[in-house]
């Protein structure tokens, strides 16, 4: 390994090796507890991030997508007795399904009513999924068991580690292959990309099942370590949720939604003394972040990293030309 | 045909409050571009202020309601700095504004008041019965309120200098800017306007409602479904809606069922943009 | 004929922007489009490449009808276009802006990004044509600057390069020389004809009645959404409704 990569990779190897090593560093349940969740909840993010960040739709029904892979996980164990793995695949396939006809209607419209649109769908899956008994259990919600090798809190972390990482896998390929091209085209400039032979509609359509697929599996991670489903698992303010955090960590970028998700979502578990009031500091948070770091943390230190690499230059050719004078 | 006469009523009676709040919303969106998405918790604050005033001070009734529009027309500019940053930015950022204050003011009012449900004493309790039909008062008085507030704001718009910059903005905003018309001055009255409206409509409302941190979130989303289907920016579009809305929903509680009331109107959103991309009443892009 | 345009017409509400207009275009061959503003000569661009819909006629190029067709089944059947503001990816570099257009002559799909043995063989083509493009419209050495922070005429020749890289038989070009200063018209004039000379015919959109009538090998000229005249810049200028209709005032300065 060359120093360059070195360089490059090092802090994404630092941090791998501390991942794998987490639960055996002391660290507390609850702790361990709260790592998994933000774990689940950045594979959520890391999927509005491709819809969102790198085709540029704001899509408000993730957390409607991920009630659906949890819920069809649900289903297909406890209704179909399906083996645990098998029904995971499938209702992760069925929730990039349910995205892709949602996407063919959704798509038709853009902007803010794509907003408002998929938030309208979100709020319909929520409302059904409370009151559909047969289904879901309705309000009392229902139960789910995992394989016997998922009962204990480690091997549920190092399952949701190497989801984490596949996910990462997927963000990082995407957003430098071709078909990632076509997303970031459309993303920035929609007419353009038609015009120099972009298929709009396929390429957001293709984006957003893919993002549903991830949502999908968050979903099912979340039930399976929750070991419990209850319709909040669908709510809207999950959307939200989201949102704020790859907006937090960086929208379009690779690691934003990590980041952001780790960020905001620690904070706020060590604030749960102040109770609700957090969610007031967290509001506020979310409009000074949209106002002043539109790039978040992550679009941030980039910028940051640009600015003082072309100070250094700066700096280096003022000496250059002293020393020449 | 008593029992559809007084769905029919209560239809009317909710459509005047959601043409109300889509109005500002409609207002908001058209002419500034901005989704704002905290509108419906400006209507819930609306409703607790009512709620303060009346129940802690014994404020009488009317006097209550100006107080509580006067002051939200008022919160209104305070709204319109807050998003003044982002006004030219993407929708997204706009929306995302909205996001974190309908946080802040949920968990606020969370904060002072708690969760639970309260209710105001009604000022006219009494009910007029004809023809079979119970009516209470203040449903009488929702209807014709919010038709005098629509008309006023259409002479408003339509008669005074400053109402009719709102339309020469909603129609060219970089026209009205060359031709003088401040756009931050317009920013501002609408803003203003627009939640004067929402709380009125709140504390027309609050008498016959439980006041709770979130009577409003289906609220806002339904006023961004009506202002979708007349068409963003539409004035009349809005107003159509809202009854139409209301009435929809009422009949469908009566005949159909009360558990998805919410869903008839989004899944009607969702099906119509997919026929017709831009709403009912062509609207803007 | 490359492209074959029957009496086409396009209204928007009671306004006729392109009224019965016909037109050939013959492959590698440069056809000015001129007329006064309002002629309707950038809504005929739109009509070509289907950013709008005609109202009725036909469009034929390559022998295959493509009016009515969505702007990215055109681009793929081989009609580049440029815009009159420049359109580009502003946030990217100019590598990748120039990887983005030739996308559309990439196969690989999502799967291949994840197991990526086709996607290498397409990425380094890629790769390699866009650096041959850039080299042919001049930005060889702004590679890896970012798109939006170019200088117009870059800009320009960005815009064009972006048109042809997906191996276009036809581009449209819509005010190349617009906002560009006097220095860089001549450049832009060379870089058009090399385009000839690659065998791809253009359409140029132009107001400077000189440099059109120098370069074009043929010209249309369009008033009010007709066709006043077409033919050669020596058959066009001697037209007597040319010059009485447009060229009477103009053609002297």
């Amino acid at each position: 390994m060359t120093a360059e990569n070195l360089r490059k990779y090092g802090v994404f190897i630092a941090a791998l090796v501390v991942a794998c090593l987490l639960p055996y560093i002391g660290i507390s349940k609850f702790m361990l507890n709260v790592i998994i969740y933000a774990g689940i909840f950045s594979i959520a993010t890391m999927s509005l991030n491709i819809i969102m960040g790198y085709t540029g739709q704001v899509s408000l029904a993730q957390g409607a997508f991920y009630g659906i892979g949890a819920y069809g996980l649900a289903l297909l164990t406890n209704k179909a007795g399906l083996n645990f793995w098998v029904a995971m695949l499938l209702a992760c396939l069925i929730t990039a399904l349910v995205g892709l006809l949602i996407g063919l209607l959704a798509f038709r419209t853009r902007g803010p009513y794509f907003i408002i649109v998929t938030l309208c769908f979100n709020f319909i899956v929520y409302v059904v999924i409370k009151n559909w008994d047969w289904l879901s259990g309705g309000v009392r919600g229902q139960k789910i068991a995992g394989p016997e090798f998922f009962a204990g809190r480690d091997a549920r972390y190092y399952l949701v580690l190497g989801f984490v990482l596949l996910a990462l896998f997927i963000t990082w390929r995407l957003s430098r292959s071709l078909e990632g091209l076509g997303f970031m085209a459309v993303r920035d400039n929609e007419p353009l990309a038609d015009a120099l032979g972009i298929n709009i509609t396929y390429t957001k359509i293709v984006a957003f099942m893919i993002s549903c697929f991830l949502a999908g599996l968050a979903g099912c991670l979340g039930a399976l370590h929750t070991g419990y489903l209850s319709p909040s698992s669908a709510h809207y303010m999950l959307s939200f949720n989201f949102i704020i955090y790859l907006l937090v960590g960086g929208a379009g970028t690779l690691y934003g939604p990590l980041v952001g998700t780790f960020t905001v979502y620690l904070a706020l578990e060590f604030m749960k003394d102040i109770g609700e009031y957090r969610f007031m500091i967290f509001g506020a948070i979310l409009i000074l972040t949209v106002i002043y770091f539109p790039r978040g943390i992550v679009g941030g230190l980039k910028s940051l990293r640009r600015w003082l690499k072309s100070f250094r230059k700066k700096i280096a050719g003022n000496k250059k030309a002293e020393e020449g004078a | 045909m008593g029992y559809f006469f007084q769905q029919l009523v209560n239809g009317i009676m909710l459509g005047s409050v959601y043409s109300l709040v889509a109005l500002g919303l409609t207002l908001i969106f058209g002419i500034l571009g901005v989704a704002h998405f905290a509108h419906g918790h400006f209507y819930m604050l609306g409703a607790f202020l009512m709620f303060f005033l009346s129940v802690s001070f014994g404020v009488p009734y009317w006097a209550a309601l100006a107080i509580s529009v006067a002051f939200f027309c008022l919160v209104g500019v305070g709204v319109e700095f807050i998003y003044r940053p982002v006004r030219d930015k993407s929708d997204v950022s706009a929306f995302i504004v909205a996001i974190g204050m309908l946080l802040v003011i949920e968990e606020a009012v969370r904060a002072v008041w708690g969760t639970g449900n309260r209710r105001i004493t009604n000022p006219y309790p009494q009910v007029l019965k004809f023809a079979g039909i119970t009516l209470q008062y203040q449903r009488l008085i929702i209807i014709g309120a919010a038709i005098v507030l629509i008309v006023l704001l259409h002479l408003f718009i339509k008669r005074t200098r400053m109402g009719s910059a709102i339309e020469a903005v909603a129609q060219d905003r970089e026209g009205a800017a060359l031709v003088g018309i401040s756009v931050n001055r317009v920013s501002i009255l609408t803003f203003s306007v627009a939640t004067g409206l929402a709380a009125a409509a709140a504390g027309l409302a609050a008498p016959l409602a439980f006041i709770a941190p979130d009577m409003a979130n289906t609220l806002v989303l339904k006023a961004f479904v009506i202002i979708v289907l007349g068409g963003l920016g539409s004035i009349k579009g809005a107003i159509l809606g809202g009854y139409l809305l209301g009435v929809m929903e009422a009949l469908a509680i009566a005949y159909i069922s009360p558990a998805y009331k919410d869903v008839w109107a989004f899944a009607a959103l969702i099906l119509i943009l997919a026929i017709r991309p831009t709403g009912l009443f062509g609207g803007r892009e | 004929m490359l492209l074959e345009i029957k009496s086409l017409t396009k209204k928007f509400g009671g306004l006729v922007a392109v009224d019965g207009v016909d037109l050939e275009v013959e492959a590698g061959t440069i056809m000015g489009v001129v007329g006064p503003n309002g002629a309707g000569k950038t809504t005929l661009f739109n009509l070509m490449s289907g950013q709008l819909k005609p109202t009725s006629g036909k469009i034929k190029f390559d022998g295959v009808g493509i009016d009515g067709l969505k702007p990215f089944r055109i681009a793929r059947l081989g009609i580049g276009r440029t815009f009159q503001n420049t359109s580009l990816f502003d946030r990217l570099p100019l590598t990748v802006n120039m990887a983005i257009a030739r996308r559309m002559r990439t196969h690989s799909g999502f799967f291949d990004s994840l197991v990526p043995i086709r996607e290498r063989e397409e990425e380094a083509d890629v790769a390699r044509r866009a650096l041959e493009m850039l080299e042919f419209v001049g930005l060889a050495g702004n590679a890896e600057s970012i798109a939006g922070s170019l200088p117009q005429i870059a800009k320009k020749r960005l815009a064009i390069g972006m048109a042809l890289v997906g191996e276009p038989k036809l581009i449209l070009l819509d005010e190349p020389t617009g906002g560009v200063g006097g220095d860089d018209i001549s450049g832009l004039i060379e870089l058009i004809c090399q385009i000839r000379e690659r065998g791809v015919a253009v359409c140029v959109i132009e107001h400077k009645m000189r440099m059109v009538m120098g370069l074009s090998d043929r010209i249309v000229v369009l008033n009010f959404g007709r066709k006043i005249a077409c033919g050669t810049p020596e058959e066009v200028s001697e037209d007597p409704g040319v010059i009485e209709a447009y060229l009477g005032s103009g053609y002297s300065a």
